[in-house]
Formats: C-alpha cells, structure tokens, sequence
C-alpha cells in the first residue's frame, strides 16, 4: 500500500518536473516565524521536484512498519542498484531518512527469508578488506541513542525524482547477516544501557538514512579511520569511536580493522558528493506549518548543489562559515554564547539549554510550558555574518494530541550540552536552509538561509 | 569538606593534578580510583567550596567529568568526545533505572533524553562528536546551576 502510493507520487512528481524548472511559493510567517527563503523577499520559493537535481521530501509518520508515529523526520525515496553501472538492477527503497547532521547511506536490511516490508533485500556485493581480501568490511556506528552494525557494501545508487546518480558508493547495510550478531564482534556493537540496538525499521525509525552533512566522509575526511581504544564494562566491551569499521571472516567472526586498512577512500562517503554535478551541498527546503502542526504528509524539496543551477542559488540567504573540524556555528540565546551550535535536519526538534520545563513521561526530550513561548538566537559563522534564529516553544504533549507528523514549535532541552544550540527539523520548516560541504584543507562548510 | 590534594581557594576553582580518583554517580568519593583505573583514564581534579570537579580522559579522547559534593557524593557526571564513555562505570546503579525510563516514542538519533524518578539523563551526537550529562537531582549542591555542568 505504502510502496504503491510513493511510487503514485514518484510518478506524479516525475510529470511535475517534465515541464522544467517550476516553483511552490508560500508566504513565510507561519509557525516557527517565517524566513526567507532562496528566493529572498520574505517569501519562500520551494523548487519542484524533478530533474535535473531536485528530490521530493515528506514528512510523515514514518514507514508502516513503526509502532509509534515518527515526528519531525523528513524521509526520501532512494534507488539502490547492483553496483554494474548499468543502473537496471535497482530497488526503491521509501522512507529513508535526509539527515544533515551525520554522513552515509545507511540501510536496513531486510528478513533472509520471506518477503521484504520496504527494507533492502538486492544482494549488493560487500566490500573487501583491502589487508586481507579474503575478508569483508563491516561497520559500527554508534548514534546518540543507540548503535547500528551490519556490512559495508558497494551500490550504484540514483534518486528516483531528479535523476541524481553515483556509481560504486560504499554503504552500511544495518543488520546484514552477513555481519554476524553485533555481539559477536570484537569489540561488540552492542550499546551499553540506556543505549539500544537499533538494527530493525521499527527500533531504527526509517528503511534507512541517507546522510549529507557537510563533510566529506563518516569517519575522517583526509586520513585512516582506525580504530579508538574500545570501551569495556562488565566483561562488555564496544568501539572507542562514534564510527568504527572491522574486518570480517566469510563466518562473520569480526574485529577491529588494523590500522591503515580503511583510508579516506574507503569509508562511507557522502554521496552528494560523488553526483556528477550539483555536489558541493544541499538545500533542505520545507514548507511553513501552522501553529498546530501538520498530520503530514508535508510535502518539500531536497535541492543539490549550491549555485550551480537556477533553482539552486544562495540567493539573498546569508552564508555561516562553520568551522572546519567539527562543523559548528557560534549562537548567542539569552546572553549566552553556545560555540558549538549547528543545524541538523537529523534532529526531531529545536534542543537548547534552557529553564522551561521538560514533558512528563513518555514525552521527556520534548519541552512543556504552559504557554508558548518565543525564543530569538543569533547565529554567527566564523567569517563573522550573523542570522537571527526565531523559533517558537510550544507544548509537546498539546502538540502530540492529533498524531500530527511536523512541527515547527516542537523543542527539547539541551542543557546536556550548554555549549550547543542544535537547530533541528522544527526550524527547517518556512525556510530554505543550505548545507555546504567542506572541501578540505580548501574551504569549510558552511549553513545558510 | 572533602579532602583533596589541591589547595582550595574560596570559590575560586584551583586545578591541580591528582591521583584521586572517582566513583560512578551517586557513588562515594572515598570508594574512588574505580572509575579512572576502569577507564584507563588519566584523571585531574579542580576543587571550590560546594563541589570539586574529576576529570578523567580515556585513552580514545573522551573527556568525563564527575562532580563531588562537599558531603563526598557523585551528583552528576558529563562526558564529550569521539566515542562514548564506559556507561556502566559511570551511572552505576542508576543504569538500570534509566533503562527502565528509556522509553522510545519518537525516534531521533542525534538525541536521548531520559527522566527517570531519581535521575536524569541527556544524550547527544552530531556528525563526530558525542556529548552527554546525567545527574541526580536530590545531590545536588544548594544553588548549584545545571549550566555550571561542563
């Protein structure tokens, strides 16, 4: 049902885009406090889907499979190929998370046996240990709120609306079985509590994640990602390293990989960055949603490139040198300067340090004043440009009443980090924001809107 | 007061190098060099009237900081870096609890916040980085700001 609809929209959006580079135009203003757009003018201007570099988003409740609705996840369909070239061996797999704030396509895999409910089941080729090729390469990422193991693989991969296109991409299938039990492993991928496994649509929240962030690859841009000293407890032990890769036997006995086996050509890449054209950043574009929310589906636009076609120019947005290392913008909230601050399409909602009271259980990352409130940051890059960040604070639980899927007044509590404000989804929503990718030892990312 | 190998100046904070070492939240100080042992860490530690503060680095570069009050309790702790910290060590026997209060209702993986009735937990990770806090509300010093968690 799910599958036949998406392919109904591909379709759909596939005729919007034949007659050439259309645009949406909203006003700005609604919910989060509005922002111009690309267009500039205080109103938004959302490229249509099509070729040749614009993908459609939506913001729903997440694939069928979830028990619980996702909120404030923006989700794509992406076409994964044999890696031959040829791009006739290809399945579509929807529901697959746009996220700005970490690198890679990652995809869950699906059953050995029995049909496939949107997870990936073509047989890509895995990718061999370069030290030893008779082993394979697996990977273990390890997220904020739980970790990810399975197999590290080759795939041609397309986008179905804009025809964007890389051939011979290295991807993470999650929960491969050719990677074996996380527990295996060696050190284990198997997260310490309160942390969970997260190797399944239903405990991962999407059919996959599509990363393009601003940097060039998962791990380290310009070098080896060896692994960090492991981390053990109670006997336990797991990577050192938010991302670390092993080495396979045909048994799936893994461990670490030895130093030097994977270089900055053989970790999961960024594959924005590997399209013939248009690759050099994205734009996030999302229309406003009212103070209430919106059920979903809210439809947007995933843009490629930056200045490199009409529909794709900075425009009157203002751009926000991050800084080169880690990718972060200084914001200044209430007096306070939070150094390390960003804007992360991968984060369900506007986290920062404050005093307004967080929900009860179940809703406990989510903020719940009793009136909304208006917060106001001020953004600073570090070639010294400012952006005003408005956004609006409502109650989470008031919000979550009407099973909605987007947000934009939707905030959590960060005084986890009181050196960050984390601009999540919520903010994307009225505004075109621009991520730019480092180009390194050349030129840093970059935000802008 | 705590005893410490560091001279305490007021309210000043004075930094010093230290063999002492740390216990896991809510933990007594005085059971300490646990944590850092376990860590492989190499610790420090910076003192003032209310709290003092242990930092210990892991041999992977994650920096954890674990706050004694002046009555030897571990009322918080924080860690930033490439990978995670020894969670076990660390939360002790609030591990459990957190667990148990780790609802999953809305999928986000650059964040976790958990409330649980006698602790509190946040969670975060953007592109490399990871970075998180846990405190017990009912040990914390008077006026202690949870801004001053670094």
């Amino acid at each position: 049902m799910h599958k036949l609809l998406s392919l109904i929209l591909t379709c759909l959006l596939l005729l919007a885009g034949c007659g050439g580079s259309g645009t949406t135009t909203n006003s700005g203003g609604g919910g989060g406090g509005g922002g111009g757009g690309g267009g500039g003018g205080g109103s938004q201007v959302i490229a249509t889907p099509g070729p040749p570099n614009v993908e459609a988003l939506v913001v729903d409740g997440g694939p069928t499979q979830l028990t619980t609705t996702a909120v404030n996840t923006a989700y794509l369909t992406v076409t994964v190929c044999m890696p031959d070239g040829k791009f006739d061996n290809c399945q579509n797999i929807d529901h697959v998370e746009i996220d700005t704030g970490s690198i890679g396509l990652r995809l869950i895999a699906g059953p050995s046996t029995g049909p496939s409910a949107g997870e990936l089941t073509l047989p890509l080729p895995a990718l061999a240990d370069p030290m030893n090729p008779s082993n394979v390469l697996a990977e273990c990422l390890e997220f904020a709120d739980g970790f990810s193991w399975g197999s590290v693989n080759l795939a041609d991969v397309s986008l179905p609306v804009s025809g964007e296109a890389a051939t011979n991409v290295i991807v993470h299938v999650i929960g491969a079985p050719s990677a074996g039990d996380p527990g295996n492993a060696n050190p284990t991928c198997v997260p310490p509590p309160p942390l969970v496994t997260e190797n399944t649509v239903p405990s991962f929240g999407a059919n996959g994640i599509l990363g393009v962030g601003p940097f060039v690859n998962d791990c380290n841009s310009t070098g080896n990602c060896d692994p960090l000293p492991q981390v053990c407890s109670g006997g336990s032990c797991y990577p050192g390293n938010s991302a670390t890769y092993f080495t396979c036997t045909a048994a799936a006995s893994c461990t670490q990989v030895a130093k030097g086996t994977v270089n900055a050509q053989t970790q999961l890449p960024n594959p924005a960055l590997l399209f013939a054209t248009d690759n050099n950043g994205v734009i996030v574009e999302l229309p406003a949603v009212g103070a209430s929310g919106a059920a979903g589906p809210v439809n947007g636009s995933l843009v490629f490139g930056i200045g490199t076609q009409a529909n794709n120019a900075l425009g009157s947005a203002t751009k926000l040198t991050a800084d080169a290392l880690s990718g972060v913008i200084s914001a200044t909230l209430s007096g306070t300067v939070y150094p390390n601050s960003y804007l992360d399409s991968g984060s369900n909602a506007n986290f920062f340090p404050t005093s307004i009271a967080s929900c009860p259980q179940p809703n406990q990352g989510f903020l719940c004043p009793p009136a909304t409130t208006n917060e106001s940051a001020t953004l600073q890059g570090t070639n010294g440009s400012v952006l005003t960040a408005d956004f609006s604070v409502a109650n989470a639980n008031t919000l979550f009443m009407n099973n909605y899927a987007a947000f934009s007044n939707l905030a959590g509590d960060n005084t986890a980090s009181d050196t960050s404000v984390d601009l999540g989804l919520s903010f994307f929503y009225g505004r075109n924001i621009f991520t730019g990718f480092e180009n390194p030892n050349v030129s840093a990312p970059y935000f802008a809107y | 007061m705590m005893k410490l190998p560091c001279t305490v100046l007021g309210s000043l904070a004075a930094l010093c190098i230290s063999g002492q070492a740390l216990a896991a939240l809510g933990g007594d100080a005085a059971s300490v060099e646990t944590d850092r042992a376990s860590m492989k860490g190499v610790a420090r530690v910076t003192s003032g009237v209310e709290y003092s503060v242990h930092e210990i680095q892991t041999p992977a570069g994650t920096v954890i900081h674990e706050y004694v009050s002046a009555q030897g309790k571990v009322f918080a702790v924080s860690w930033q870096g490439p990978g995670l910290p020894d969670f076990a060590q660390l939360l002790g026997g609030y591990s459990q609890q957190l667990q148990q209060a780790a609802t999953h209702p809305h999928y986000n993986h650059h964040r976790l916040n958990i409330a649980a009735p006698e602790v509190l937990m946040q969670s975060g990770g953007h592109l490399r980085s990871r970075y998180g806090r846990a405190w017990v509300p009912a040990l914390l010093p008077q006026n202690f700001s949870l801004k001053d968690l670094g």
